[in-house]
């Protein structure tokens, strides 16, 4: 499938991801419900109902750009293995 | 007079914006362009998150408001100054307002279907909190915004969200960066074509039996014949108790929510916010969305019995 947009920050990186994967990839979020938890994220990434990789922590301490990196990373190596089945 | 194809377009009443905090943030940066703004301690986190993200530069000062939501004003609102005020939950705010050589800016969020005669100079809001729409704010009267660009990519989440948890995480990206840009084309064919005298008479019918069938708590508001409800709000009588019934109505699948947690600024601003801390701790806003019927509040209601029962077993 390929990338429905050139992701350019790094909390795109979820909408990047649920709109790019391969069909039989999925990515869900579990937010806290917690009020002012905006900048919290928690992303599990799914190869049908397998779990692949957890995705969690705070956008404010993150390295610029590097979930972005990450998700193109991810997009590219599912991507691969899509091709190899 | 000119006769031709190609003529300048009409202007509309409503300028529309993506965000109800885009349309203040527009408001106050190219409009009113004040040096100081007036808040409630008792508000929505956007407006707050608005005035600190986009105008750091503007003097920012809380104004008290009490348990019954009486607003404790400044004594006057001088040439400068913008005084914002919100008729809360849909209930008219009808308190005296200061005499103001400012701006007077009138919240409409919550109240934009309550059929509530502005005396502000500016009525602005969100369509969020009333309407099931991805996007949506509103400032009253024509304005030319040169919108700045977003690939709203929250609202796009919201239309692909299957439960709560998409539209929480659509909400977190919109928290966490918004720009003043347009409303989307789906939300405003919904709002254009809302039938708001039906949504009013449903929120009101909801909220009445809510108002009076809910066993625990007192209602904090006590809505007008033309208001149209946002919410059901319940006084609760601790906060351990709120607790409880808000985790017991979770496990039965009522989602009910806190209006409001109260800012980080507010708690830092010097005033004395004991009562607006009193109503977070208290308070349990009930949906009364005008999506559910009697049916939807009654089953609340027996929920509510439920609690009530085991909490006394």
């Amino acid at each position: 499938m390929p990338k429905t947009f050139p992701i350019e920050r790094d909390d795109e990186f979820y909408v990047f991801l649920k709109s790019s994967l391969p069909s039989q990839f999925r990515i869900e979020a579990t937010p806290s419900t917690s009020y002012y938890s905006e900048w919290m994220f928690h992303y599990d990434l799914y190869d049908g109902d397998v779990l692949l990789q957890t995705f969690e922590g705070d956008y404010r301490t993150l390295e610029k750009g590097a979930l972005a990196r990450e998700a193109m990373k991810v997009l590219s190596n599912l991507e691969g293995r899509n091709k190899q089945c | 007079m000119l006769i031709g194809s190609k003529l300048p377009p009409e202007r509309a009443e409503r300028t529309y914006f993506h965000t109800g905090r885009a349309a203040f943030s527009f408001l106050i940066g190219q409009v009113v362009r004040p040096k100081k703004v007036y808040l409630p301690t008792f508000t929505c986190w956007s407006l707050v998150s608005a005035m600190s993200k986009r105008f750091p530069q503007i003097e920012l000062e809380f104004y008290p408001v009490q348990r019954d939501l009486t607003c404790i004003y400044p004594d006057v609102v001088k040439e400068g100054e913008a005084l914002v005020f919100i008729h809360f939950f849909g209930h008219e705010n009808v308190g005296a307002l200061p005499p103001c050589e400012g701006t007077l800016m009138e919240d409409f969020s919550h109240s934009y279907m309550s059929q509530i005669c502005p005396r502000g100079d500016y009525v602005f809001g969100s369509y969020r909190k009333i309407m099931k729409v991805a996007d949506g704010g509103f400032l009253w009267g024509f304005y030319n915004p040169v919108y700045e660009s977003s690939r709203k990519l929250d609202s796009w989440l919201r239309f692909e969200a299957k439960d709560w948890r998409d539209v929480r995480e659509a909400e977190n990206m919109l928290d966490r960066d918004w720009s003043i840009s347009d409303i989307g084309s789906q939300s405003l064919e919904i709002l254009l074509t809302a039938n708001e005298s039906h949504i009013r008479q449903r929120r009101q019918r909801n909220e009445q039996f809510l108002a009076n069938n809910l066993s625990v708590g007192l209602p904090h508001v006590i809505f007008r014949k033309n208001e149209c409800p946002l919410i059901h709000n319940r006084i609760m009588p601790s906060t351990e108790a709120r607790d409880s019934l808000r985790a017991f109505l979770a496990s039965k699948k009522v989602f009910t929510s806190i209006h409001w947690p109260t800012h980080e600024l507010v708690h830092k601003c010097g005033l004395d916010i004991e009562d607006t801390l009193w109503i977070e701790k208290h308070v349990i806003s009930f949906p009364v969305t005008h999506e559910y019927g009697v049916n939807d509040m009654e089953y609340i209601c027996n929920c509510v019995d439920e609690w009530m029962q085991g909490k006394g077993a």
